[in-house]
């Protein structure tokens, strides 16, 4: 039976905070000037280097929002002219 | 040090290193994507200079032959541009459009055709002895191997056969073999075969009917050479 629980607690947050600040602060978290939040990437499409970046085409097997995502979420023509589409596990 | 000091030193101690520790757990891969090329077509009148028997002795010999051969599609669209006004090349700050995209596709393989004369008539020799995929489009893109097609799910293929379909509108005998279903595949016993992309195809790598010093001459099979390249996504 531990005879003070609250300083578990309080050395929980302790080291939570120490683990924050070794990894840099999230955006927005710790932060004391009024600079915008870091930019949400939501194409996880890492550009092609070395060429022109490819449109996403029509995505018409794209899954309407709540549903799991089922492979192949296309991409379709690309401008160096390949076929594309991403085969994402189940 | 007290009881009460060692639990808040070790209850420090413990979230410090999860919080550590859990930004740099490796997620496994989300699946991948999968590229298919366009056809690389060879230039035929470098090819029928050298076939039978003026087929290359040395390696060295069939990779620059190759090389001097070989169409691939972005030098196209930038060659063909001046002559094909209705290809849109890719600025710094702007990327065509998807019903651009189809346009510079059926351009380039008019382009390709009566401007080049590219037709699928690579000599499979040529195909199975230099890496040509690698050696053009770069290291990371590869001729597809049986084992390739056979992970392909049937949505895949189909897919694959209506992009292509969609991409036709408007060619009309022209460069049609920029459309083609059938493709040089790597067997599984690594010999050169033919691959059908074709959804629903009941065969999908099969021999060439050719054999012996045949295959260094030009097979008009209606095959074209593309290229796979598959990157994990993350």
């Amino acid at each position: 039976m531990l005879r003070r629980p609250w300083m578990w607690a309080v050395g929980c947050l302790a080291g939570c905070l120490a683990g924050c600040q070794a990894q840099g602060a999230p955006s927005g978290f710790g932060e004391e000037s009024g600079s915008p939040p870091a930019p949400v990437y939501v194409d996880d499409t890492p550009p092609d280097a070395g060429s022109p970046p490819a449109p996403r085409g029509p995505d018409a097997a794209s899954p309407d929002a709540g549903e799991l995502p089922k492979p192949p979420v296309s991409t379709g023509l690309q401008y160096n002219g390949a076929i594309g589409f991403d085969r994402r596990l189940p | 040090m007290n009881r009460g000091h060692l639990q808040f030193a070790v209850g420090s101690l413990l979230f410090a290193a999860a919080a550590l520790a859990a930004p740099h757990a490796k997620a496994a891969p989300a699946g991948e994507r999968v590229e298919i090329s366009s056809p690389i077509f060879p230039k035929t009148s470098v090819l029928y200079a050298r076939e039978g028997a003026l087929f290359p002795a040395t390696l060295a010999e069939e990779e620059a032959m190759a090389h001097d051969a070989s169409l691939t599609f972005e030098p196209l669209l930038v060659s063909c541009q001046p002559m094909h006004p209705a290809i849109t090349l890719a600025t710094a700050s702007s990327s065509p459009t998807p019903a651009e995209l189809v346009t510079n596709y059926s351009e380039v393989a008019k382009c390709a055709y009566e401007t080049y004369t590219a037709k699928p008539y690579w000599i499979p020799q040529l195909v199975s002895d230099v890496d040509i995929c690698a050696t053009e489009l770069g290291p990371d893109w590869a001729l597809p191997s049986e084992a390739d097609l056979a992970s392909f799910s049937e949505a895949d293929f189909l897919f694959i056969a209506d992009t292509l379909t969609g991409a036709a509108t408007g060619t009309s005998n022209w460069g049609t073999f920029y459309f083609s279903l059938g493709i040089f595949v790597r067997g599984s016993d690594g010999s050169i075969q033919k691959g059908d992309l074709r959804p629903g195809a009941a065969v999908r790598v099969a021999p060439l009917p050719v054999t012996g010093d045949d295959l260094k001459r030009h097979y008009e099979g209606g095959l074209a050479l593309r290229c796979i390249r598959r990157t994990p996504l993350e």
